[in-house]
């Protein structure tokens, strides 16, 4: 093949063609940022009191707090750095669901954080399932290395309702995405989350 | 090969494919196909399922549940009402409990048994079920006030979604227009799980 095209455009034509053809690339490479990784498109902020619907939940970040200890531990917990986030949160989903946990993401002061304990603000106690259509506030508690910040980063992940997944077929939320920012400054708890009895 | 040869043969093969995209259309999908067995009753009537045999004997409302706490008892209020169901249940061939139940509205949103009543005696999901043996107990529920219409009791030994092709009941609690509106003016103020 490279003799016919050799014989038809000449052997000058052609080296011209192909390093041209390579300079075209590498311009484009390096044009576009070279070959390193492009940086993540930046995720939309959530405000505190804002509400945004992320797949199963629809969440309504309210404040965080520090301390030593999260509302749940109890009184033999090695006190610690710990890191409370007040949100309220509605089940989009048909069924009751205990998986909110998974809906957020710590990113400071925490960057590979743990999942958080949850607590149900209502009866001051874990929080069990939610169940459909019924606004509750929990309260997320983190353990963190150290107050190191004034305010803490967190981000919502979604899933996305499939009615049949690639595997099996059945239906389910898959594909946890994050979509959207909470930046949340430092302030005094939630006096209801911390009050010493059940309503 | 003639035109009209090749022309019937992409007809056959565009039937063809069109076959088959009605039936991966049409085909349930996989949740749907292992799906639990209802057994399908009424309240009043004991239903009687491959592990659980359960009658619904009656449906109160209540604002508040008062359950046993660590040193006393604590009043749970709701953000909706709580749904308390009067049952006789036993097992149908070996001990088992009442591991999954919920209600489901008319429109099929699923109302799981509440975890936040603990375990307090009277609760049917606390008492392990003897073949033969009919033990009363309540199954509680945290639901909107509007869900009850023409509600449904499903009752499984399973955790619902973690038996698949398991027997499961499915008992129309009867709250038609009459019945409900009953209910509801009859609601107390709190249900006592201690002292029911």
């Amino acid at each position: 093949m490279w003799d016919r095209l050799r014989r038809r455009f000449g052997a000058s034509t052609l080296v011209a063609v192909v390093v041209a053809a390579l300079a075209f690339v590498l311009v484009g490479v390096g044009v576009g940022g070279g070959l390193a990784r492009a940086p993540d498109d930046a995720l939309p902020v959530l405000a505190a009191g804002a509400t945004l619907d992320a797949g199963p939940w629809r969440v309504r970040p309210l404040r965080a707090w520090q301390g030593e200890r999260c509302l749940l531990d109890g009184p033999y917990t090695q006190a610690g750095h710990r890191v409370s986030v007040e949100v309220e949160l509605v089940n989009l989903t048909d069924r009751s669901s205990s998986t909110a946990a998974a809906a957020f993401v710590l990113r400071q002061p925490v960057p590979d954080a743990t999942l958080p304990s949850l607590e149900l603000v209502r009866d001051r106690a874990v929080l069990g399932t939610l169940h459909p259509g019924m606004p509750e506030r929990v309260v997320l508690c983190w353990s963190a290395a150290a107050a190191t910040t004034d305010s803490v980063v967190l981000t919502i992940r979604a899933t996305r309702y499939k009615e049949r997944d690639n595997l099996q077929g059945g239906a389910g939320w898959f594909d946890p995405h994050d979509v959207a920012e909470v930046r949340l400054p430092f302030g005094a708890p939630d006096p209801d989350a911390v009050r010493e009895t059940s309503r | 090969m003639s035109a009209r040869r090749r022309f019937s043969d992409a007809l056959l093969l565009a039937a063809a494919f069109g076959a088959l995209a009605v039936m991966r259309a049409s085909t349930p999908n996989y949740t749907r196909l292992i799906a639990p067995i209802d057994t399908h009753g009424v309240r009043g009537e004991l239903v009687r399922g491959r592990s659980l045999a359960l009658r619904v004997d009656g449906v109160e409302v209540a604002r508040r549940l008062r359950v046993p706490a660590p040193g006393g008892v604590r009043e749970l209020d709701s953000g909706g009402i709580w749904l308390v169901v009067h049952a006789t249940a036993q097992a149908v061939e070996r001990p088992e409990r009442v591991a999954g139940a919920a209600i489901v509205g008319a429109d099929g949103r699923r109302y799981a048994h509440s975890d936040r009543a603990g375990f307090a005696r009277a609760l049917l999901a606390a008492q392990e079920l003897q073949a033969g043996v009919p033990a009363r107990g309540d199954l509680v529920f945290e639901l909107p006030q509007a869900v009850l219409a023409d509600a449904h009791l499903v009752a499984s030994a399973h955790p619902l979604d973690l038996a698949p092709l398991d027997s499961r009941l499915d008992i129309a609690l009867g709250l038609d227009a009459a019945t409900l509106a009953a209910a509801l003016s009859a609601a107390r103020d709190v249900y006592d799980l201690e002292r029911p």
